[in-house]
């Protein structure tokens, strides 16, 4: 199948050449994704959502034109290599900046991964959403708002008129659960527990339990003021999506693109100390073990391992082909295409923060008093370009002599992605895949916040 | 079961700093079925139009697999089956528009907001537009057809002022206007002098102090406060097991507080006839004088919390199932003028655009502010960077002291799961002291 995306790739650049496209690039993903949904407290849906989509992108002159199709027909491929010259051809040329397509890119490596891909059938999500909803159990202070258990296969294939021409097929498999305590007037917000995986069904029945006990301590509320004091951040305070502490703002300030437009924290910052000793972060990649990495980016070009903070010192910025061709570099394999515009720009695949040796329950129990802070909202309007952020302290909970004593609202912090970096203290043990990044809690010194009284 | 089909062709154009960067128009076809067997929920989606049988047998054999697993069965409210065809009108549809003439208008924005903010580093318009059509079918006897219209621009610019970085935004869009939109309505000229003044307020702005002042919230804000902290809260699948659950029919705020959504706004982009469902919309009086009064729903929900079905379930596309979804949601207009509102404000804070905002179960909303002003002794004083309030709304609400006699919307799109075109807006209100908290750096 996956050969069959490339010859039609192949297909698109060849269409477009002969059509007048001095060069050209064709682009095929196909996904089949499978999900099984909790809704309502129980078992309750099942989706199957499949997907094609071939974009070509050819050069006439300046002129950068996209054509799109959604069938493997050869005639609508053609279509949108056509498309795609007439509008390169007809349209205002692109900007100065523009590079071309990457050389050509041969990593028969990336044909296929050397792990095996074990497929998981909708019949295996229905019963990992059912044993996820069983671990869940039933308590009256517990609501169940949301789980699912969804798996995606995709192929893609990119080929260009340098020659390049890369296929893959990959899988991974994402679990998550939603719940919300109630109790008396007290309502938390929504506790949430999730984790990637390549290849297996990650451990449903210990997120159950994760987001169970989160609302049930969460339901149990302590007042709180203002304060400084030391905190430890979740998994989900780092990496929830795009919003988070590394999944939003540390993605953004390593990305090669900030550097060019409007400016970058890091710009001066190679080789600086911009966090503490404990903090190494790398992209990896090319580590398929993790949900997010991948053999090549969506250029065709080889993923691997860049640094990015070697303890506490920042190493570099992630490049695609344009933005190293801009600033002269060597792209780091971390071109990300827009499906629906055809456009590629800078993200990483696996941002991954190097665990500590401490389980998180020892730095808890190392704190007298202070805050584990499960999740932040409002990270997103934060600035990935200076790192200046404000966030609630959404799902958070008090640390007292070592030990969660419940959950706390309306705590806001204000302060700097990079003043935190540099204020940790240590990395826990366990690390999450949070597809696209993985990350372990962190253990930062004193912080302020705020709260109303 | 449900059909929905859909014919639509895209167009993105992004240009950066003044320059084209991207143009794509691609088209957008696909089929979607929906079935409830025994109970259970199954859906299967894909491009193309003409798999109707595999995507129904799909869909059947999941619903299947997952009703050995159902607790209760799912039921739905009966709605009238619809049989209609709707059309739009705009002026210049935007299929018909030569891409080389939107890229030329959208190109101009970048110099404008130069020529307005020198210290203007870098900007980036994306501009989307879609034309096309999209058919519901139903077991019950609907066959529905309508033509879909949007047009859409999300703007941002950065800013560098010394060791300041500044980054801000606009969007804007429109269902019921085409490519005029663009020319008479939101000219790049006006878009520029929104984001000169924002990054301005960010680059010049001080810090805020931390606590919880008094606020007074300009139109978009209100629009915000009312959608984040209490819309996604009146949508059913929320509503029942948020900070809300179980208030409705008691009061949550000031008798002066309406909020209302509905889907027929005079420009709202959240406008429709019907939902996905094939449900005729119909406004819904969230708080009515300050009492919790309905809640969103769809089939599914208003059969099972005994509510009428509002028209409120919105897919995104053919690709995925309808949720519960806000359309345009406002606060009615009160009495006050501005300078009322200011008034006998000591220390306080002025918050009129955003930058993100976000929800939680127990009404904790958060907003990052992009353009703020300090209130000083009852009067607008200097900007403010970098301010983000927040809160929790059953508290907040109780802490609206003031309703403006002005009113504003603005559009945007929300990301409950799905991306949904919706307005918010309102009048100006006063939140005092304790209803709102303000960050503030250590």
């Amino acid at each position: 199948m996956a050969e069959q995306l490339l010859a039609l790739a192949e297909l698109a650049v060849r269409t477009a050449e002969r059509m007048g496209a001095e060069s050209a690039e064709g682009y095929v993903r196909r996904s089949r994704t499978t999900e099984a949904l909790l809704e309502r407290g129980q078992v309750a849906a099942g989706e199957l959502r499949e997907d094609l989509r071939l974009i070509v992108r050819a050069q006439v002159g300046r002129g950068l034109g996209v054509g799109f199709a959604t069938s493997t027909d050869p005639a609508a491929v053609r279509a949108g290599a056509s498309q795609a010259v007439r509008s390169a051809a007809s349209l205002p040329p692109v900007g100065p900046r523009w590079a071309g397509f990457p050389p050509r890119q041969r990593s028969r490596s990336a044909r296929a991964p050397a792990r095996r891909l074990r497929h998981l059938p909708t019949d295996l999500a229905i019963e990992g959403v059912s044993r996820m909803r069983d671990a869940l159990g039933e308590h009256e202070d517990l609501r169940v708002l949301a789980g699912g258990v969804r798996e995606t296969e995709f192929s893609i294939a990119v080929a260009n008129s340098a020659g390049t021409s890369a296929i893959m097929t990959q899988s991974k498999i994402f679990a998550y659960v939603e719940t919300v305590g109630r109790s008396g007037t007290t309502t938390t917000p929504a506790c949430r527990a999730f984790a990637a995986n390549s290849s297996v069904l990650p451990e449903v029945e210990q997120l159950a339990e994760e987001a169970r006990a989160d609302a049930l301590e969460g339901a149990r509320r302590i007042p709180v003021g203002s304060a400084t004091a030391p905190v430890i951040f979740g998994p989900h305070a780092l990496s929830f999506g795009d919003l988070g502490l590394v999944s939003y703002l540390l993605a953004g300030a390593v990305s090669a693109e900030h550097l060019l437009r409007g400016g970058s924290a890091l710009r001066s910052a190679q080789g600086r100390m911009i966090a503490s000793e404990a903090i190494t972060v790398a992209e990896e990649g090319a580590a398929l073990k993790w949900a997010g990495a991948r053999p090549f980016d969506d250029e065709g070009i080889p993923t691997g391992h860049h640094p990015v903070i070697r303890s506490g010192r920042f190493q570099g910025f992630l490049f695609d082909f344009q933005t190293a061709c801009e600033l002269r570099q060597k792209s780091t394999g971390n071109g990300s295409r827009d499906l629906a515009t055809g456009a590629i720009s800078v993200r990483p695949h696996n941002l991954r923060l190097k665990p500590g040796r401490k389980p998180l329950a020892d730095l808890i129990a190392g704190l007298r008093r202070g805050y584990l802070i499960k999740a932040l909202q409002g990270t997103h309007s934060g600035s990935p370009h200076s790192g200046d952020f404000s966030a609630v302290c959404s799902q958070a909970y008090a640390i007292r002599d070592g030990e969660i004593a419940g959950g706390v609202a309306g705590l806001t912090l204000t302060s700097n992605l990079f003043s935190i970096l540099r204020r940790v203290e240590a990395v826990a043990a366990e690390e999450r895949d949070c597809d696209g990044t993985v990350v372990a809690p962190l253990l930062v010194r004193p912080l302020r916040f705020v709260a109303k009284r | 079961m449900e059909l929905r089909l859909e014919e639509v062709q895209r167009t993105s154009i992004e240009v950066q700093d003044g320059e084209l960067s991207g143009v794509a128009t691609r088209p957008h076809v696909g089929l979607a079925a929906r079935v409830l067997v025994r109970g259970a929920w199954g859906f299967a989606s894909g491009p193309g139009t003409d798999r109707i049988a595999g995507r129904v047998e799909r869909a059947c054999r999941i619903a299947r697999a997952i009703s050995t697993h159902l607790r209760r069965p799912v039921r739905l409210a009966e709605v009238p089956a619809v049989q209609a065809s709707l059309r739009k009108r705009p002026r210049r549809d935007p299929l018909e528009v030569p891409l080389e003439e939107k890229a030329q208008l959208l190109a101009t924005l970048h110099r404008e907001l130069r020529g307005l903010e020198p210290r203007t580093k870098s900007s980036t318009v994306m501009y989307e537009d879609l034309s096309g059509r999209k058919w519901l079918l139903t077991s019950d006897g609907t066959s529905f057809r309508t033509e879909l219209l949007a047009v859409y621009q999300y703007t941002t610019a950065q800013g560098r002022g010394g060791s300041k970085i500044g980054a801000v935004k606009d969007e804007f869009g429109a269902v019921e206007h085409g490519w005029e939109h663009l020319e008479r309505r939101e000219r790049p000229a006006e878009v520029a002098e929104r984001l000169a003044r924002k990054l301005a307020c960010q680059l010049d702005g001080k810090r805020p102090r931390g606590g919880s002042p008094p606020c007074v919230l300009a139109p978009i804000l209100t629009g915000l406060f009312g959608h984040e902290s209490l819309g996604h809260l009146c949508e059913a699948d929320l509503a029942e097991h948020g900070a809300f659950a179980g208030s409705l029919g008691k009061q949550v705020g000031p008798e002066e507080l309406t909020l209302i959504d509905t889907g027929h706004a005079p420009e709202g982009f959240g406008n429709l006839a019907y939902d996905d469902e094939g449900v005729r919309t119909r406004p819904v009086r969230l708080i009515d004088k300050g009492w919790l009064s309905g809640l969103m729903t769809n089939r599914e929900y208003a059969a099972a919390l005994d509510l009428p079905p509002t028209g409120s379930a919105r897919a995104e596309s053919y690709q995925v199932r309808p949720i519960i979804r806000m359309r345009n949601t406002f606060f009615e207009r009160g009495s006050a003028a501005l300078e009322e509102l200011l008034s006998g404000i000591r220390e306080g804070y002025y918050c009129v655009d955003f930058k993100g905002g976000q929800m939680e179960m127990n009404s904790a909303f958060h907003v990052g502010v992009q353009e703020g002003y300090e209130i000083r002794r009852g009067k607008i004083g200097g900007p403010v960077a970098g301010l983000a309030i927040s809160g929790l709304a059953t508290e907040a609400l109780q802490r609206v002291s003031l309703v403006g006699r002005d009113f504003g919307m603005e559009s945007g799109v929300c990301g409950k799961d799905q991306e949904a075109y919706t307005s918010d807006g309102g009048p100006h209100l006063r939140v005092e002291r304790g209803g709102i908290v303000v960050g503030a750096r250590q």
